[in-house]
């Protein structure tokens, strides 16, 4: 193994060993604040003590996962400004996440002591089925989101490492379909690997004769002739890689260190410290990130190239302006829909959605509400939180459209042979700062990813041990074995996790956006009708929240489904004019796809093309998430009015209304 | 035995607040998709949104920029953010009620107070 690291990934893991341990030592701060009151409470809720500037960074620093820092920015930097539609549905979240339902369901979760969202439900209405519904859910959401938040923190503490590449011999490099270049290396243990890189632009052609081997740095640089300029690209050598005995193929060493310090770090103090600590490095991570991102905006805006007499913001967009993108033509990157058709206006409309009604439906956010102190806290954070906003997600686009304009084609998304990560946003930070302070920044998205983390652990443990263990099978548990209990499944599910994420699926980016909005969909509406409807029933909103969930799984298997099924016909369609111009009898048709094309043809959205194959069915050009909505508002009021309320239940929670006549 | 009075003042403003809630978001949903359709879309001249005089064609060269924001994110998206976040401020400095949000249950948490 190879792990001598540069001087500047010293630094950079110095701060991030600071960081770490400013965490860890939170963590053991909050166990000893769990001593006091009721263990539970305390584990999961922080003894409903939230001040202002806690709930607000709290809430927004769980809003803000890794996504939010490797994924989007890649994005803008790729499809520019109109991933600013795309985003700014966030200029309402604040209002949606914490006003709309902030006061009654702590009002609610007071009324009956509770300590989770199944618990709300559960007491609500009288109903232990309503509480393992909601909890099963929540465990195969967050069990699946796990997965993706863990590969990407080590996806970041490897690009805080940066581990030197595998010390392999470069054979040679081919142009190979769709502009993509194949670049070969014999590896010392003598297989060989291929690290494959975009075409900067579908006109450019590759210079085979002038690529250049930089065997200190271990990398490759390929130029390509635009027009008539000339560029370049850096293409590193191949990872070094381990073998996993369990895994058929091996793993990046760098992503396996890295994930391990990252599980090991935040299991251990959501674990010892609870709520308490999770909202506690919430805080640290909000306010670490707020000034790393004010930092970087005014740094990258400096360093753009002056254009036609313009400098800073403008003369970004002035290179943006012109700039051709390798799916589209001059001017995709300032208008919409952007690059390749990205954002069609149905799209936009269902992100606006997305953002705004589905963080508003997280459990995860909702258990949040639950624990703020008094109405003053919840009106000061909501001041706080929508400032807060307004400043990191202005300041992010505002520094990837300047990166596309420092750099128009040099990071544009590589594909590397274990796929590579989103690179620009430690590139463009590595770029602007000192090490030192960059590690300070890219500690702020590796805070983000660690805050949801850890509030997804208590998720999935609060799931497990009070709504299935304490709730349902064993309700006279001592608080010493709750404990033991907590302790146990919160540390145990995050080594499961941990192991699941060593060989992650490649389509992470779908499972967040699916269990985001699978998540919303099926508690958003339930929830909102629960605490505002007095007419609500338990049949209602069980229907509801079954009904989101089956609307939205359904819609992303049955795009699954179609794209096995036009890939298969599309290949028997080729095999068919190969045999014709052979004169051959034509091959028979595979029968499976041909019956699924012929019984599920007439389904909306199937068939068309689609950005991805694991992409769901957008039927009218609408995300699943819009139809999930609407089949959950569809069925919670329905099935309720044909149902009768628990008046008794319903008399508690709805104090000012006369009997309704059911 | 719960304080009556305050929890159904609660709830008669929690009904309030989520309204007002429903329809800041509604105005912005349609200023901010509309506007952006219609002015940062490049849509193809012979649409009906072109036929019919709301949208102009767009190109490089007609594009315009205001404070380094493309004219169309300056109206549609940046204006509508601060118009937002305003309101939000407003919201709750002066809109939102301070309510008694009532003591923990007694006979509701099984792990007992």
């Amino acid at each position: 193994m190879d792990i001598n690291l540069s001087a500047d990934s010293w630094q950079v893991l110095v701060a991030f060993g600071l960081y770490l341990f400013g965490s860890v030592a939170i963590g053991i701060g909050a166990h000893v604040y769990l001593k006091r009151g009721s263990f539970m409470e305390g584990y999961f809720l922080g003894h409903r003590g939230l001040g202002p500037w806690m709930l607000a960074l709290t809430v927004a620093a769980t809003a803000i996962s890794g996504g939010t820092f490797m994924g989007f920015p890649s994005l803008i930097y790729s499809h520019g400004w109109v991933m600013c539609l795309w985003i700014c549905s966030y200029m309402v979240v604040p209002l949606t996440t914490m006003a709309l339902l902030g006061k009654r369901i702590n009002q609610a979760a007071r009324i009956a002591g509770s300590v989770t969202v199944p618990d709300v439900l559960r007491d609500r209405f009288d109903s232990p089925a309503l509480g393992i519904l909601s909890s099963s859910l929540i465990l195969l959401f967050l069990a699946f989101n796990l997965v993706a938040q863990f590969k990407g923190g080590g996806l970041l503490m490897k690009e805080a490492m940066r581990l030197p590449p595998a010390k392999a011999r470069f054979l040679g490099a081919e142009s190979a379909a769709d502009h993509m270049l194949h670049l070969t290396f014999a590896l010392p243990d003598g297989t060989q690997d291929v690290q494959k890189t975009p075409f900067p632009s579908n006109k450019a052609i590759y210079l085979k004769e002038r690529t250049e081997v930089d065997e200190s740095e271990r990398e490759v640089r390929v130029y390509f002739r635009l027009g008539q300029e000339v560029t370049h690209k850096h293409v590193k050598f191949p990872p070094q890689q381990v073998k996993v005995p369990w895994l058929a193929r091996p793993v990046e060493l760098g992503y396996l260190i890295g994930l391990i310090i990252f599980a090991l770090t935040v299991v251990a103090y959501t674990t010892y410290g609870g709520f308490w600590a999770v909202t506690l490095t919430d805080l640290l991570a909000g306010l670490v990130m707020f000034a790393g991102v004010i930092l970087m905006a005014i740094l990258a805006m400096q360093q753009v190239p002056p254009t036609n007499g313009l400098t800073g913001l403008p003369a970004a967009t002035e290179t943006l302006r012109y700039l051709e993108p390798p799916e589209g033509k001059a001017g995709d990157l300032v208008y919409g829909p952007g690059p390749g058709q990205f954002l069609s206006v149905g799209l936009a409309f269902s992100f606006f959605l997305m953002w705004s009604l589905m963080s508003a439906g997280q459990p995860s956010g909702m258990v949040r509400l639950m624990s703020f102190k008094d109405s003053p806290s919840l009106r000061r954070a909501l001041l706080l939180v929508c400032s807060y906003y307004f400043v990191i997600y202005l300041a992010l686009v505002i520094i990837f459209v300047c990166a596309r304009a420092l750099f128009p084609t040099q990071y544009l998304r590589e594909v590397g042979s274990e796929g590579e990560p989103d690179s620009i946003m430690p590139a463009m930070v590595r770029h602007l700062a000192h090490p030192l302070v960059a590690g300070f920044l890219l500690a702020a998205p590796y805070a983000a990813i660690m805050s949801t983390v850890a509030a997804f652990l208590l998720m999935i443990s609060s799931s497990l041990v009070r709504d299935l263990y304490q709730r349902t099978f064993n309700p006279k548990a001592s608080n010493r074995s709750l404990k033991a209990a907590s302790y146990g499944v919160t540390a145990l599910v995050g080594v499961v996790v941990m192991v699941g994420a060593i060989n992650p699926p490649g389509f992470l980016q779908y499972i967040i956006v699916f269990t985001g909005s699978g998540q919303g969909c099926s508690f958003l509406l339930p929830m909102a009708l629960a605490l505002y409807w007095r007419r609500s029933t338990r049949q209602g909103v069980f229907a509801g929240m079954l009904g989101g969930f089956v609307a939205v799984f359904g819609l992303y298997v049955l795009g699954w489904i179609d794209s096995y099924t036009q890939a298969h016909l599309q290949e028997h369609h080729q095999a068919v004019l190969v045999a014709q111009e052979a004169d051959k009898p034509a091959p028979e048709e595979p029968g499976l796809e041909r019956s699924l094309q012929n019984t599920l043809g007439w389904f909306p959205g199937w068939g068309e093309k689609r950005p991805d194959s694991f992409a769901p069915l957008y039927p009218a050009g609408l995300d699943p998430l819009v139809w999930g909505l609407l089949f959950s508002l569809i069925l919670t009021v329905g099935v309720s009015l044909c149902t009768r309320p628990d008046e008794e239940r319903a008399r508690r929670y709805f104090p000012e209304e006369p009997a309704a006549s059911a | 035995m719960p304080d009556r009075e305050s929890d159904r003042r609660l709830l008669h403003h929690a009904r309030r607040e989520a309204l007002v809630v429903i329809i800041v978001f509604v105005l912005a949903l349609l200023w901010v998709v509309g506007y952006c359709y219609l002015r940062g879309y490049t849509h193809t001249p012979d649409s009906w949104v072109v036929q019919h005089g709301l949208a102009t064609p767009r190109t490089p060269e007609s594009f315009q920029q205001i404070l380094g924001f493309p004219d169309w994110v300056f109206y549609g998206i940046v204006v509508p953010w601060l118009v937002c976040t305003v309101t939000t401020l407003f919201f709750c400095l002066f809109g939102m009620a301070d309510d008694d949000l009532g003591g923990e249950s007694q006979e509701g948490g099984p792990d007992g107070h």
